[in-house]
C-alpha cells in the first residue's frame, strides 16, 4: 500500500471514530440554546481540560512552534511558557468568578457577560461583530494549514483537502454542538499529546542517540539555540503580551469558563490544561532543538515538522499527520461554535424579540455560514490571510480592559466601547503601516491604549451604578 | 453584577505577576546553556503551575 493510500485510510479512520463519538453525544443532547453553545453546563472536568487544551492549541505547535524553536531556540519555549502562566493566573484567579456569575444570569456567550454587567446590548453586539472581523481570518489559516499539509501528504489538491476539512469540522460542530465538540475535542487532544510524544521518542533515539546524548549535542554543536536573546526582545514582548490574555480575549476559550458541571470540575479543567499545556510545550520545544541537529539550513521553518516525517516510519508519520489535523479541527470547530453562538445570542437574540426555538434555529444555520465563510477565506491569498491572522491576536487584546472592568465600579459602557474601537484601530494602523513607535509591537502598543482609554474615561465619567 | 473580593485575589495576584515579570526579564540575563534560560523558564513554569495548584486546593478547603 502507498505512503497515499495509508494516510488517506488512516484519516477516514479517525474521521469515523470522530462520527461515532458525535454521534454518542448527540444521543444526550437536550433541547435549547443552553445545550447546544454550552452544553447546559453539565461537562465533567476531564472532557472540560480536554476540550479547553484542545481549543488552545491549534497547528501552531506542531508546525509553528516547531519552526520557531528551529529558527530562534528557547526564545520560542520562553515566550511559550510564559503564555501558559498567564493563562494560569487568569484561570486560576478569575475563572471562578466568571463561572459564579455567567451560571447566575444566564449567560451563554462571553459578549453577553459584558452586555449584562455593563448594562448595554449595543457592547455585547459590537464586541461580537468585533471577534468575528479578528477570528475569520485565523479561522481560514488554521484550514490552509490542514490545506497544504493534506496536499504535501496525500497529494489530493489544496482545494479539495480544504473542502473536506469544511465537511470534518461541519459533521463534528452542527451534529450535537458543545457536547459534540467537547467530546471529538477530548479525542484530539489525546491523539495530539501521543502522537507528539511517540514522534518526541523517535527522533530522540533513532536520530540523537537518546536523550542524555540530545542535551549534549545541542550544548555543544548549537549553544546559540539555548541563548534567551536569540529572539529579539521587542519580538519576543510583540508575540509573548497578547497571548498572555489569550484567555479572556479570545471568545472559543472564554466561553470554556462556562461549561463545567460545578466549580470542582472547574478546578479539574485548569489543573488539566495547566498540565497538557507544559508537557505539550516541552515536546514540541525538544523538538524544534532536535530537528535544527537533525536536518540543517532549511530557509521555510514551517516546513520543519514535514521534513521530519519525511524521515520517519509511515505509521508514525500518519500518526503525527493525524495528531496535526485533530489540533486544527478541535481549533476551528470550537471558534465557529462560539461565533454562531454570540450572533444567536448578542445579535439575533438582542434585537429581535424571537422564541428559543427561532434562535437555536438561527444558531445551527450561523455554523455552516461562518465555516463557509473562512472556507472562501481560505482559498483567498495566502500571505494577506496570514498577516490578518497575526494581526487578530493582537487586535483581540482591545477586549481585555472591558473584561477587566467588570471587576472595577467605576466601569463605563462609553470606555468599554471607545477602548474595543481605539484599540482595534491602533492595531489595524501600527500593523498596516508597519510603523512601530519606540520598536513596540501592535499587540503591545493595543492593550496600553486601549487601557489608558478604559480608565480615563470610566473615571471621567460619573462612578457606575451596580445592579 | 456580584462583586469580585479583589481582597481575596490581592496576595496570589502579586505572587502570579512577580512569576510573571521574572519569565520576561530574568532569562535574558542568563547563559546560553541548559543551566542557564532553558532550566529557568522550565523549573519557573513548574512552580506556577504548583502555586496555582495550591490556590486552587486553599479554595477548596474555604
Amino acid at each position: 500500500m502507498s505512503r497515499t493510500s495509508i494516510m488517506l485510510w488512516g484519516l477516514l479512520v479517525w474521521f469515523l471514530l470522530g462520527c461515532i463519538v458525535s454521534y454518542l453525544a448527540r444521543r444526550r443532547t437536550g433541547p435549547g440554546i443552553a445545550e447546544y453553545f454550552i452544553a447546559n453546563r453539565t461537562i465533567g472536568g476531564f472532557i472540560s481540560a480536554m476540550t479547553y487544551s484542545a481549543t488552545t492549541y491549534s497547528t501552531f505547535m506542531m508546525v509553528g512552534l516547531v519552526g520557531m524553536t528551529y529558527s530562534v531556540g528557547i526564545s520560542a519555549m520562553g515566550f511559550e511558557l510564559t503564555y501558559l502562566m498567564g493563562t494560569i493566573l487568569l484561570l486560576v484567579l478569575f475563572a471562578p468568578y466568571f463561572w459564579t456569575i455567567a451560571k447566575k444570569y444566564n449567560c451563554i456567550s462571553p459578549m453577553e457577560l459584558l452586555s449584562k454587567a455593563y448594562q448595554s446590548r449595543s457592547l455585547g453586539a459590537i464586541a461580537t461583530l468585533f471577534s468575528m472581523l479578528m477570528l475569520i481570518p485565523y479561522m481560514s489559516v488554521q484550514f490552509t494549514g490542514i490545506g497544504y499539509l493534506l496536499e504535501t501528504l496525500t497529494g489530493i489538491p489544496y482545494r479539495v483537502s480544504v473542502f473536506i476539512t469544511l465537511i470534518i469540522i461541519l459533521v463534528f460542530t452542527l451534529w450535537a454542538g458543545m457536547r459534540s465538540v467537547a467530546w471529538t475535542d477530548c479525542l484530539q487532544s489525546i491523539i495530539m499529546l501521543v502522537s507528539s510524544l511517540l514522534l518526541l521518542y523517535y527522533v530522540m533515539n533513532h536520530f540523537m542517540g537518546g536523550v542524555g546524548q540530545f542535551f549534549k549535542i545541542i550544548q555543544a554543536e548549537h549553544t546559540e539555540l539555548l541563548a534567551a536573546n536569540k529572539m529579539s526582545y521587542q519580538r519576543f514582548l510583540g508575540l509573548t503580551v497578547p497571548w498572555l490574555f489569550f484567555a479572556l480575549t479570545n471568545p472559543q476559550v472564554a466561553q470554556r469558563m462556562f461549561i463545567p458541571k460545578d466549580q470542582r470540575s472547574l478546578k479539574t479543567m485548569i489543573i488539566g490544561f495547566a498540565v497538557f499545556g507544559f508537557i505539550y510545550t516541552l515536546i514540541v520545544i525538544h523538538l524544534g532543538l532536535a530537528a535544527r541537529h537533525i536536518i540543517p539550513e532549511v530557509n521555510n521553518t514551517d516546513m520543519i515538522t514535514p521534513l521530519i516525517l519525511e524521515k520517519t516510519p509511515i505509521m508514525l508519520a500518519l500518526i503525527v499527520f493525524l495528531g496535526i489535523v485533530a489540533a486544527s479541527v478541535s481549533t476551528i470547530n470550537s471558534i465557529i461554535l462560539t461565533l454562531s453562538s454570540m450572533c444567536t445570542v448578542d445579535l439575533y437574540g438582542q434585537f429581535f424579540e424571537v422564541d428559543e426555538k427561532t434562535k437555536l434555529m438561527f444558531g445551527k444555520i450561523m455554523v455552516p455560514v461562518i465555516a463557509v465563510l473562512a472556507f472562501l477565506f481560505s482559498l483567498g491569498k495566502f500571505g494577506i490571510i496570514v498577516e490578518l491572522s497575526v494581526m487578530s491576536s493582537a487586535g483581540l487584546l482591545a477586549l481585555a480592559p472591558s473584561y477587566f472592568g467588570i471587576f472595577w465600579h467605576k466601569r463605563d459602557l462609553t470606555a468599554a466601547l471607545s477602548s474595543i474601537i481605539t484599540g482595534g484601530l491602533v492595531t489595524v494602523i501600527t500593523y498596516f503601516t508597519g510603523y512601530y513607535p519606540l520598536g513596540i509591537w501592535p499587540g503591545v502598543w493595543c492593550i496600553i491604549v486601549s487601557t489608558i482609554v478604559f480608565i480615563a474615561i470610566s473615571l471621567l465619567k460619573s462612578p457606575y451604578k451596580n445592579v | 453584577m456580584d462583586k469580585i473580593d479583589l481582597n481575596l485575589i490581592k496576595k496570589p495576584l502579586i505572587i502570579f505577576l512577580i512569576f510573571i515579570i521574572s519569565s520576561l526579564t530574568v532569562p535574558f540575563l542568563l547563559p546560553a546553556a541548559f543551566f542557564g534560560a532553558y532550566l529557568f523558564w522550565v523549573v519557573l513554569s513548574l512552580a506556577v503551575i504548583l502555586y496555582g495548584l495550591l490556590i486552587i486546593a486553599g479554595g477548596e478547603q474555604k
